[in-house]
């Protein structure tokens, strides 16, 4: 018999719930089953150098030390309950934040935490093979560090669905474990989580542009109305800000490699860049075009009646939404939101509520413009001159208004034959993958050393060096 | 009690009164001073609570460690020589009267 209050860290007294234990004893076994066959490939026996919460205070957050993942206490955590805090939005505001789920926003609420909730391990799935071509020990920690925080933010949901939602909760979390990220029959519920993540570029590009979608999400649920959503994806947030540094200084350690290897051998066509064994500038680049546009795609249609409706009834608020000075009602206000029409982009204004997608849409733009910002600024010391873009937000889109058009990176709208004929300077192709991948045939594991393609971190992981063994193989 | 002084990118100062030990991004969050996110909850993951601390003030501050340096490399606003992570700063009562300055954006 398994004692899972002192497995599984928790601050929701899962000691006395026996209804919890008792649907756990029977989910644990098959998310571990699920972490067996899916999380990261053959790695199993390794210990890694993890930081694991054990509580929610600064001081019990993160305690590092070595780990096997399948030993990886995946606690639950929710934030320390406010008992003032008000639903601060829609119809409800004023009211006392709901401790239990309203009975007429259950199946609403149930399928915004299931979405949620299969991003988590479907990022784990779409991640498992990297670590044999990590480009060092250092990279494969954090890597794995990712994968268990995702998989511990599967079970922040999971708890959620277990105890607030019953047999159907019990059911959804069945599911959950059941997806698999690219498959035909049964695919995660996002189109960018059956996206491959085949090479470390992509990896780093997932975690600085879709695991931020992440954050805006959660932020964004963390204001919800339903107080053990909300302290839940507020806990979230903390781990996920980790995964974005991780991101963000991946892609800037690989521009830093290839402009100091352009400058050292002067260098500018990206042939000749490549010949020396690191991605060029402009490969870069199309991979930014890529997981920014797909990721754009997972704020959903710029104009949403039920984005409207999960603000109206309380469920999902805006990106700080305590914060922002209006009624926090919407009955009034406009928002721009834009549609092809002929052979133009015009803009709209249309009712805020409607356009809530699109403002937290916006909202993320914002940051990760400051974010390329700053990849840029790793160009610009080098005295190269290249400039970083983003695309146009109608460029290669999927949902939403500019679904179906052909638009250029600098927002022109384009026929398709036109477009097709452009794409692959835009967007990474075959041979963009080929000559990434070829560059991480294997992986670099020796403490302290990187591959020729990345630049080391600036410094290591909780104070240790660089030549740490974050990663004892066993 | 030790004082706090959070001056913000327009220069409008506020005082604020710390307990020694707590650290000025929690006094921050506490008293709600605009322009201290501390998006990874204190634990030095993350740059948005980047401040400038007053020149008079930072030597007498406990040198950053090797993570806090790496993080603040990704800060929002590039970071200056003065530049330190809130969340790693004890506020003690030899630190009465700290000045802090917000950069004018943390993300």
């Amino acid at each position: 018999m398994i004692n899972y209050t002192e497995k599984i860290p928790n601050n929701v007294d899962l000691g006395r719930d026996r209804v919890l234990q008792r649907a756990l004893e029977h989910w644990q076994p098959a998310y571990m089953g699920w972490w067996y066959d899916m999380g990261p490939n053959e790695s199993h026996n390794y210990e890694v150098y993890l930081r694991t919460a054990i509580s929610v205070e600064p001081d019990g957050w993160a305690q590092f030390g070595y780990v096997k993942m399948p030993d990886y206490r995946w606690g639950i955590f929710l934030q320390p309950r406010d008992e003032k805090r008000e639903v601060n939005f829609g119809i409800h505001k004023g009211q006392a934040a709901w401790q239990e789920v309203p009975g007429e926003y259950r199946s609403t609420l149930r399928r915004v935490i299931v979405t949620q909730g299969d991003t988590e391990p479907a990022s784990v799935e779409q991640q498992r093979m990297l670590g044999a071509s990590c480009p060092s020990m250092y990279d494969l920690r954090n890597i794995f560090q990712v994968n268990v925080e995702e998989g511990r933010h599967l079970w922040a949901m999971v708890y959620l669905l277990h105890r607030y939602f019953g047999r159907d909760g019990r059911e959804e979390a069945e599911s959950l474990l059941a997806r698999r990220s690219g498959d035909a029959d049964n695919p995660r519920i996002l189109g960018a989580f059956n996206e491959p993540t085949p090479d470390w570029l992509a990896f780093y590009m997932f975690t600085f542009f879709t695991d931020r979608d992440g954050k805006f999400q959660l932020c964004a649920l963390a204001e919800s109305g339903f107080d053990p959503l909300a302290r839940t994806c507020r806990f979230m947030l903390t781990e996920e800000a980790h995964h974005m540094f991780i991101g963000e200084t991946g892609v800037s350690r690989i521009i830093q490699r290839t402009c100091e290897v352009m400058n050292e051998h002067k260098v500018e066509d990206p042939s000749d860049v490549r010949a020396l064994g690191v991605i060029d500038l402009q490969t870069i680049q199309r991979y930014l075009n890529f997981h920014y546009s797909v990721t754009l795609d997972l704020y959903g249609s710029d104009v949403s009646s039920n984005a409207a409706n999960y603000y109206t009834s309380g469920l999902k608020g805006r990106f700080e939404e305590t914060k922002i000075n209006d009624d926090h009602v919407l009955s009034e206000g406009l928002y721009p939101v834009f549609e092809v029409i002929g052979d133009k982009i015009v803009r709209k204004e249309v009712p805020a509520l409607t356009a809530l997608n699109e403002r937290l849409r916006d909202d993320y733009i914002r940051e990760i413009e400051s974010g390329v910002s700053r990849w840029q600024r790793v160009i610009d010391k080098a005295g190269i001159p290249f400039r970083l873009t983003l695309p146009h937000k109608g460029f290669h889109r999927a949902i939403g208004n500019f679904a179906g058009h052909f638009i250029s990176l600098d927002g022109e709208v384009l026929r398709e034959e036109e477009w097709k004929k452009q794409e692959h300077k835009w967007l990474p192709d075959s041979k963009d993958h080929a000559f990434v991948q070829s560059l991480m045939s294997g992986r670099v594991v020796e403490p302290g050393k990187f591959a020729n393609w990345i630049a080391p971190p600036a410094r290591g992981i909780n104070n240790q060096p660089l030549n740490f063994e974050y990663v004892r193989f066993n | 009690m030790p004082k706090v002084v959070y001056v913000s990118p327009a220069g409008d100062s506020r005082e604020i009164d710390v307990p020694a030990g707590t650290t000025v991004m929690a006094a921050a969050l506490k008293n709600g001073i605009d322009g201290i996110v501390a998006e990874c909850g204190g634990v030095c993951m993350c740059s948005t609570c980047h401040v400038f601390v007053d020149e008079k003030f930072f030597d007498r501050l406990p040198p950053a460690q090797d993570t806090e340096e790496a993080v603040l490399e990704i800060a929002a606003v590039e970071r200056r020589p003065t530049s330190r992570l809130s969340c790693q700063i004890k506020v003690t009562d030899d630190l009465d009267g700290l000045v802090v300055r917000l950069p004018e954006k943390q993300r």
